[in-house]
């Protein structure tokens, strides 16, 4: 304090300020480069978000089923597993549906902290687990005490965690999250590779081929309703693409669903106006929130314009099952419930 | 040098606080060293201390002491990492802008480096995780650049910095918004990180991090003399042989550059920026040197406090730190204003 300002020249001060600088820039270069170099030794592909649904690289690859050492191909990498892992835990909803496939129970679900969310049947054959947190932080201290021997994680939410992943257990990266019918049908043949019960999951996954060709047949080819799924919550409303699952599966069954996009977008962001230049005749609602951006539009002339509306075929669904679900036995209830409101006589 | 004149009156101070601001220095190190130890104790389940101990002497034996070295420690010390580096970006910036309520977020840095890493993220998907700091990084010097552009005008005076700050910051929320409406369902995952979060954070990104703070904030400290100088006012700073533009200009970029590193770890963590150097100021008083070296230790307290709370308050849910910021910052803040208004 008894110290008078130390001035210095200004040239003295901008010579410190860019030997800091340049300092800074060597050193973070030279951590950033070490730090890159290692990842990418380790795994070359793991990407972070969007559309890692675009390149799926898992392979479904039956010969390596009965071996008791089996390198399962995955989307960010192969991943060798040793016997029949029976500590798995699921980071997605879709997961849980391919091992009860499988006849594995999970020990640690990432269920958003609410079983509910989990559809019943499942929740049902999977009986006591432990809860992991939200699907996009799973708490991996919790996942670490579970001491599983597999983890099925998310190939594109969980990206940036694979490494830390697995690190805990041999993890295996999937489609789930924006993945369409057929990509969710090819993880769950995957799984089943993964926990090594190859013959429990073909068995499943034909009664399931089976239960959706019975729903098919009763649907009549010529049937070309518009058919819309949206997801509203308390922000806006989204309508889901042919790229999504619950579309895809619609879709499977002959019938006709819109927006088809351009992109690889698997939802679509909808004002009202655009809903109504969309023109659906047939509406399927999830709600994500009590209270949601379509109750305002309810109110408006412009939403009774949509065709859908006129004619009394908007439904509200649970997103549990139409969105969030994404396994064999949620797109067998989708069928089944859409088969019903669409064709309510058969 | 006991009149303070960003806050236009004096600071009442405390007797040691006084003549030995740097115990008081020590004694914040010191608790901040205590805290992150009981912080590697806490998440989804306690871990004994004993684990931890061995944990930090190297030792991976138990179950425990692996947790805290893959888990708890990289989050701890980024909690110091980016503690550290938003208290003292926080506190150049309200020395140079001269105006208490200057933050990182006020001159377009924190917005500027959400927008970036978000698009990149949202935009590029088969880019490396690895690339998303350095965008950020890049949006913030972008937002801070383009703040200082629209604010020049033969000098930049405080007010209009702050008002463009504020302008600039609005442009890249817009494009944050946008961003959040074009891409519904990648949302959850970058969402997460721009509410700023520790959430799987490995060694990899503490060294990404670590060695710009370690050279950036001895920097800001070697210069911090001038930021008492330029405290004093533009005319007289002028008078006492200070460059006043080019000081302010270089300083800025240091405290641009802080925040810039510690939203692209981190994410946009808010009001630690803000609030620390006004606590150490309360404590220390002005004189920079002390009140920036205060205001780190104050910064890696709330961090340490924003993330432990986080993951330990709802385990196994997480709590984004920056929401807990968000929850301990918006009072303080409102308390400010109101105490600024009388």
């Amino acid at each position: 304090m008894s110290r008078p300002f130390p001035l210095r020249s200004p040239r003295r001060s901008a010579a410190t300020l860019g030997a800091a600088l340049a300092l800074a820039v060597l050193t973070a270069a030279c951590g950033g480069t070490a730090g890159s170099t290692g990842s990418a030794v380790k795994d070359d592909t793991a990407k972070g978000g969007g559309e890692a649904a675009a390149q799926p690289k898992a392979e479904a690859n039956d010969a390596i089923c009965g071996q008791n050492s089996r390198p399962i191909k995955h989307d960010l990498g192969t991943t060798t597993i040793t016997g029949k892992p029976k500590r798995v835990v699921a980071l997605e909803f879709s997961f849980v549906d391919a091992l009860v496939n499988a006849g594995v129970k999970p020990i640690g679900i990432a269920d958003d902290g609410k079983p509910d969310r989990i559809i019943k049947q499942l929740r049902d054959a999977v009986g006591d687990y432990t809860s992991v947190g939200l699907r996009q932080s799973p708490n991996l201290q919790v996942i670490k005490s579970l001491k599983p021997d597999l983890i099925l994680a998310d190939s594109q939410r969980d990206a940036a965690l694979y490494k830390q992943l697995q690190k805990i257990a041999p993890t295996v990266a999937l489609g789930s999250n924006a993945a369409d019918y057929e990509r969710v049908m090819q993880s769950e043949v995957v799984v089943g590779e993964a926990v090594g019960e190859c013959d429990k999951m073909t068995a499943a996954l034909d009664k399931h081929k089976k239960a959706m060709a019975d729903l098919k047949a009763k649907i009549p080819a010529d049937d070309k309703r518009r058919i819309v799924f949206a997801i509203t919550y308390d922000k806006g409303v989204s309508a889901q693409t042919q790229r999504a699952f619950a579309p895809t599966v619609l879709r499977g069954l002959g019938l006709t669903t819109v927006p088809s996009t351009k992109g690889q977008d698997a939802t679509l962001s909808m004002t009202l106006e655009s809903m109504v230049t969309l023109a659906p005749e047939v509406l399927f609602m999830a709600r994500n929130t009590p209270k949601t951006l379509s109750d305002q539009w309810q109110s408006s002339q412009l939403w009774k314009q949509i065709p859908s509306v006129k004619n009394n075929k908007t439904y509200v669904v649970d997103g549990n099952v139409w969105s969030k679900g994404r396994g064999t036995l949620a797109a067998e209830l989708i069928a089944r419930e859409a088969t019903e409101k669409l064709f309510p006589a058969s | 040098m006991t009149v303070n004149v960003a806050m236009g009156r004096p600071v009442r101070r405390t007797a040691v606080a006084a003549r030995r601001p740097w115990i008081l220095v020590g004694s914040l190190l010191a608790l901040a060293v205590v805290c992150t130890l009981v912080s590697l104790t806490i998440g989804a389940t306690r871990i004994p201390f004993s684990d931890v101990l061995a944990a930090l002497s190297g030792q991976r034996t138990t179950d425990g002491a692996e947790v805290v070295l893959d888990f708890q420690l990289p989050r701890v010390l980024l909690c110091w990492v980016v503690g550290i580096g938003l208290a003292v970006s926080g506190g150049v910036m309200q020395g140079v802008v001269r105006n208490p309520l200057a933050a990182p977020d006020i001159i377009g840095v924190t917005k500027g480096a959400g927008f970036a890493g978000m698009l990149l993220v949202l935009t590029l998907p088969g880019a490396s995780v690895a690339l998303v700091p350095l965008a950020a990084f890049a949006g913030g010097v972008v937002g801070a650049g383009l703040v200082y552009l629209f604010a020049y005008r033969r000098g930049v005076s405080p007010v209009r910095l702050a008002l463009v700050g504020i302008a600039v910051s609005a442009t890249f929320e817009a494009g944050i918004r946008y961003l959040l409406v074009k891409y519904p369902l990648d949302v959850n995952a970058s969402l997460i990180w721009l509410t700023g979060s520790l959430f799987g954070r490995s060694m990899d990104t503490v060294w990404m991090a670590l060695p710009w703070i370690a050279v950036l904030v001895p920097a800001v400290l070697v210069m911090a003399h001038r930021l008492d100088v330029l405290g004093l006012g533009d005319d007289l700073a002028t008078g006492l042989g200070e460059p006043v533009e080019r000081t302010r200009r270089n300083l800025l970029l240091l405290g641009v550059a802080l925040a810039s590193v510690c939203v692209a770890v981190a994410g946009t963590i808010t009001f630690v920026g803000l609030i620390a150097p006004h606590i150490a100021r309360r404590l220390v008083g002005g004189r920079h040197v002390v009140l920036l070296s205060a205001a780190a230790m104050i910064g890696v307290l709330l961090m340490l406090l924003a993330d432990t709370v986080g993951r330990g308050i709802a385990a196994p849910l997480e709590i984004p730190a920056g929401v807990v910021t968000a929850v301990i910052g918006g009072p303080y803040f409102l308390y400010l204003l109101v105490k600024l208004g009388k």
